[in-house]
């Protein structure tokens, strides 16, 4: 292992690999649309990951910001909202002012043709604005898609430099609507045009899934039914929803993790190897496992609301119930758990079981296989099973729980690990926020790591007979503590599926012994 | 979980030994060390033997009783060990009743009236008569025959059972082996023969069982499809220090190959035994050696340490330097061999061992180098898999692999999953090979010791080669003391299929 690089050695080598890339022009001029620029992810979000970028010089230098809302504002006034996120020191504040003096903002309405006829004049005004490449990012609420992508289209693309939008989720709320969306979309801009966000694929450890998988001989062999015993994706928050379950209650947790992040991992993990690390080819495998995957089906799912923890502190003391923006007795679920079955040859009969919710016992992202029992035991039963695990957050990790001599004078066996820590292991490395991978990759061009329609339609297929079942039906959850781990009758679908839960073990961090 | 305290550890471990044969561990136990009086003994015997007994891992009524030819007393005995025995301040009491059950008989090797002194002096002790006894051969193997036969004749007990301990080396070759096996086996069981190979006794040797055959992840993997080669390693820093015209009869590869190196080797490839019972695991390592044909000479590079001439001290000096070295002795400090199972498991498998003195490193470990990945999409980046398990120095098993480069960039990267002993196990004591294995003995546990046709095979592979090499009095390919060995080596084992990729350094 060498010294660790500083900081500009790693950005230096980054551009390196970005400007010898033939995609990204170093010289081109580019301009960065933020839609929705008063907007709380604005503020929060965009505007900070693009200082970042545009700080350690991993934007072309020629890139302008223009900020795009209904709101009366000016440059300054967003540099005041966004400080709080921005993190700078006292060392950046001229390359701060660098970049605001490249940022500008226009205010118009989001249905009004004229707005964006002004925003296009604004554009080209800039310095080298009609050449230039321009992305679209829409950080607005989904009500106003339709009107703000046919006014882009029609009157803010660049006819010399590339176009790309950027949209979040959610895309619709169910199959068809998401479909009405693609649908619009792909009326108005080429497949290769649409960037639409989720943030899981900008995770380290989510990029990882694909080295581990496809980088290393020994998982080879036993990625598959045949030693696999199901596999886990795990979401765990530790805080409710603090205020805004108004917003929240018209999704539920299905539509807000599972049919997203934890259904894009078990992608990763699940598909075969593609045929190169070219976007298409790899977002191919994805749609193609997907399509393997039924519709889950309502025995195989377990759904919880959370209520308060009388003897809880502050916040846990409520339940999403006592939360004066969620509609008086709604049923909608702040925990799930699912089991789906991907029905091909690698696959067939092993459980995937997606676990997510809210006001649970710790925040934990990651990733669980679980593997069979050894075949013809010689310990007398003493062997747990093997599993690797892939922390997503906090604390990134990768570990494989195994059986290994009980250390000293013994012979029998026991649980240990071996581990691979990043914050011990990669001590000096900065591990980028998502934002700030995923909005570079647009600068790229790379679509790698942004979702497709057809993997987006597929998604949505697997999740809506059960979504519009319960919205139906409206199914009480069970009740859970705030706080707690869930409630337990996921546990019992998880150990009826094949998930063997031990109890013995503890991940003990070998770096804080 | 709190770590447990040290006589909570041994206390566990007595009710795994002695849980269920109380009626045995309340019996009289006579220890008796034959050569008492020499090196092993006082550095290696004694001390484990006290050490054992200070953790009360040995039976309550046990004697311990020295032999040699030399006129010594049980005070000069514990003179000559104290240097060598760890923690006796803080345990002066228990020391004074260690010695107490200690006396000292001597006698000749080769006289009979002697071993019958010694055995009415067994018969003594108090429950003598009825105790079993074990002993442990401390001495140069040419009293092996005399001793042995005098053991069998006058000293064996009636009543309870009787062990004896045996050191290499057995024998040089084949035949001279075989033939001490037969005289043994004349006078002996298999069941009452114990023949030591000390790295049997060593942690992460006894863990490769448990890893290979408690583990899922490892059982699609071990093997010709997805193992590209296995290295086992044998590395010393320092050379033959004056006592080279002890090693020159023998030479690197009696010294450490046929014997540590090949059962690491056993212990790797075997399969799976039907249980954990001695006769099945040593049944299993018997099989697989069947499988294994005497090394090509073109498959072996043989080496000889020469001094430094920029090195400090010893480093200065060669192994034909150390004055009781033969003048122009061909006798190799280092030693690189292939060996190749043929079986279904792992035909075609290169099984590299590599030995040598006054290398650039203290280590011994096992490496099991994978294949490459069929279909590789990340432009030929990345590197194989491997699977270390470092016996020693710093105890520790790591999966060497490939994970996405952190921080902003996609590519592939080495690194590893580590398990470091001694940061995961911090509070945990290993104990010493010896101590294991002198306690294997008292428990009658044969599983991490050597029977008669493991070691008939283990000389049937190495025995033409080493006789060829003799015959030819091949010369060996010097190398400076404290470098990696000659390069030769490093050539065989790329030409037969271990790639090298120099970039990678393991960080725990």
């Amino acid at each position: 292992m060498t010294l660790p690089l500083s900081r500009s050695e790693v950005f230096g080598e980054l551009r390196q690999e970005l400007y010898d890339d033939e995609k990204f022009h170093q010289s081109d001029v580019h301009i960065f649309i933020i839609m929705g620029a008063s907007g709380d992810l604005a503020k929060k979000k965009i505007y900070p990951t693009l200082w970042w970028l545009f700080r350690d010089g991993l934007l072309p230098e020629e890139t302008y910001f223009v900020g795009f809302a209904r709101s009366d504002l000016t440059v300054d006034a967003i540099r005041t909202a966004c400080m709080p996120f921005m993190k700078v020191t006292e060392m950046e504040a001229e390359r701060l002012s660098a970049f605001f003096a490249r940022n500008s903002y226009i205010s118009g309405k989001y249905a009004e043709d004229a707005s964006f006829s002004k925003l296009n004049a604004h554009m080209l005004a800039l310095p080298g604005g009609p050449e230039a490449n321009r992305l679209f990012y829409l950080a607005l609420p989904p009500t106003v898609y339709h009107d703000v992508t046919k006014n882009i289209k029609q009157h803010c693309m660049s006819t010399k430099g590339w176009n790309r939008v950027i949209v979040e989720k959610p895309f619709g709320h169910d199959l068809q609507s998401s479909e009405e969306l693609s649908t619009h979309l792909s009326s108005l801009f080429s497949e290769d045009q649409i960037y639409r966000i989720d943030h899981y694929l900008g995770k380290e450890m989510v990029q990882n899934l694909m080295v581990l998988r496809f980088g290393n001989r020994i998982f080879g062999p036993i990625w598959n039914r045949d030693s696999v015993a199901c596999v886990v994706l795990t979401f765990k928050e530790p805080f409710g929803t603090q205020g805004r379950g108004g917003y929240f209650d018209d999704f539920g947790i299905i539509r807000d993790v599972m049919q997203n992040h934890l259904l894009q991992m078990l992608c990763l993990v699940a598909m075969e190897k593609p045929a190169s690390t070219s976007s298409d080819d790899v977002r191919d495998e994805k749609v193609k496992v997907l399509k393997c995957i039924t519709p889950v089906s309502m025995s195989d799912v377990v759904l919880g609301q959370y209520v308060g923890n009388p003897e809880g502190e502050g916040d846990a003391k409520l339940g999403y119930l006592d939360d004066p923006t969620v509609p008086k007795g709604s049923t909608q679920a702040t925990f799930a758990t699912a089991v789906l079955y991907v029905h091909n040859e690698r696959w067939d009969g092993v459980p995937f079981i997606l676990r997510c919710g809210k006001a649970l016992n710790e925040r934990k992202a990651e990733v669980r296989l679980q593997f069979t029992d050894v075949p013809g035991d010689i310990f007398d039963n003493k062997c747990q099973r093997n599993e690797l695990v892939v922390r997503v957050q906090p604390n990134e990790a990768i570990y494989a729980k195994m059986m290994s001599k009980k250390p000293g004078v013994y012979f029998s066996p026991e649980e240990t690990e071996l581990d691979l820590t990043y914050k011990s292991r990669y001590k000096d490395v900065k591990l980028p926020d998502a934002y700030e991978r995923l909005i570079l990759d647009v600068f790229c061009g790379s679509q790698m790591h942004f979702v497709r329609s057809d993997e987006l339609r597929e998604a949505w297929r697997i999740f809506t007979p059960i979504l519009h079942q319960i919205d139906k039906e409206k199914p009480k959850p069970i009740p859970y503590k705030y706080g707690s781990r869930g409630p337990s009758e996921a546990d019992d679908l998880v150990k009826r599926v094949g998930f063997r839960y031990e109890g013995t073990y503890k991940w003990v961090n070998p770096h804080k012994l | 979980m709190e770590p447990l305290t040290r006589s909570e550890v041994f206390g566990e471990l007595r009710k795994e030994l002695y849980g269920d044969k109380q009626s045995s561990h309340s019996s009289t136990h006579v220890f008796i060390i034959l050569g008492a009086s020499g090196d092993l003994a006082k550095k290696k015997i004694y001390p484990t033997l006290w050490w054992l007994f200070k953790d009360g891992l040995l039976p309550e009524d046990i004697y311990i009783v020295g032999f040699a030819r030399s006129d010594l007393t049980v005070d000069k005995i514990k003179a000559a060990c104290l240097p060598h025995m760890k923690d006796t301040d803080e345990e002066l009491d228990s020391l004074s009743a260690f010695f107490k059950r200690n006396s000292y008989l001597s006698g000749r090797y080769d006289v009979g009236s002697s071993f019958e002194r010694l055995n009415s002096h067994l018969s003594s002790l108090p429950g003598g008569e009825t105790a079993n006894r074990l002993f442990y051969l401390a001495l140069p193997p040419t009293v092996y025959h005399h001793v042995s036969t005098n053991i069998r004749n006058h000293c064996m007990s009636c009543k309870g059972w009787n062990r004896v301990i045996f050191e290499k080396p057995f024998g040089h070759d084949l035949q001279s082996s075989q033939e001490l096996s037969a005289h043994l086996a004349n006078l002996f069981k298999e069941d009452q023969i114990y023949r030591i190979d000390h790295y049997l006794g060593k942690e992460m040797v006894q863990n490769l069982m448990v890893l290979r055959f408690g583990n899922r992840l490892f059982g699609p993997i071990w093997n010709r499809n997805s193992v590209a080669c296995v290295v086992l390693t044998f590395k010393e820093p320092f050379g033959t220090q004056g006592r080279g015209g002890y090693f020159d009869g023998f030479g690197i590869i009696r010294d450490v190959m046929q014997n540590h190196l090949l059962q690491m080797l056993c212990l790797i490839a075997m399969e799976k035994p039907t249980s954990t019972s001695p006769d099945d695991v040593r049944n299993e390592k018997v099989k697989v050696l069947k499988c294994i044909a005497p090394p090509n000479m073109a498959d072996v590079v043989l080496g000889q340490y020469v001094g430094d001439p920029g090195g400090e001290g010893d480093a200065n000096l060669g192994y034909l330097d150390d004055p009781t070295v033969p003048k122009g002795s061909c006798t190799p400090t280092f030693a690189t061999a292939v060996l190749y199972v043929q079986n279904e498991r792992w035909d075609g498998v290169p099984f590299i061992l590599r030995c040598g003195k006054a290398l650039n490193e203290r280590k011994a470990e096992v490496r099991l180098q994978f294949t490459d990945v069929p279909g590789d999409i990340f432009a030929d980046r990345c590197q194989r898999n491997e699977l270390v398990v470092r016996v020693q120095p710093d105890e520790a098993i790591y999966l060497k692999m490939m994970t996405k480069r952190p921080g902003v960039f996609f590519g592939p990267e080495e690194t590893e999953l580590d398990l470091t002993y001694k940061s995961r196990y911090k509070n945990v004591k290993l104990p010493d090979a010896y101590e294991r294995l002198i306690l294997d003995v008292f428990c009658g546990n044969q599983m991490h010791f050597v029977r008669s046709d493991e070691l008939r095979e283990a000389w049937r592979i190495f025995t033409p080669l080493l006789h060829q090499i003799e015959a030819a009095k091949r010369q060996p390919i010097p190398y400076t003391y404290g470098s990696r060995g000659p390069s030769e080596s490093d050539d065989l084992i790329q030409r037969v299929g271990f790639r090298y990729e120099g970039t990678y350094k393991c960080v725990t």
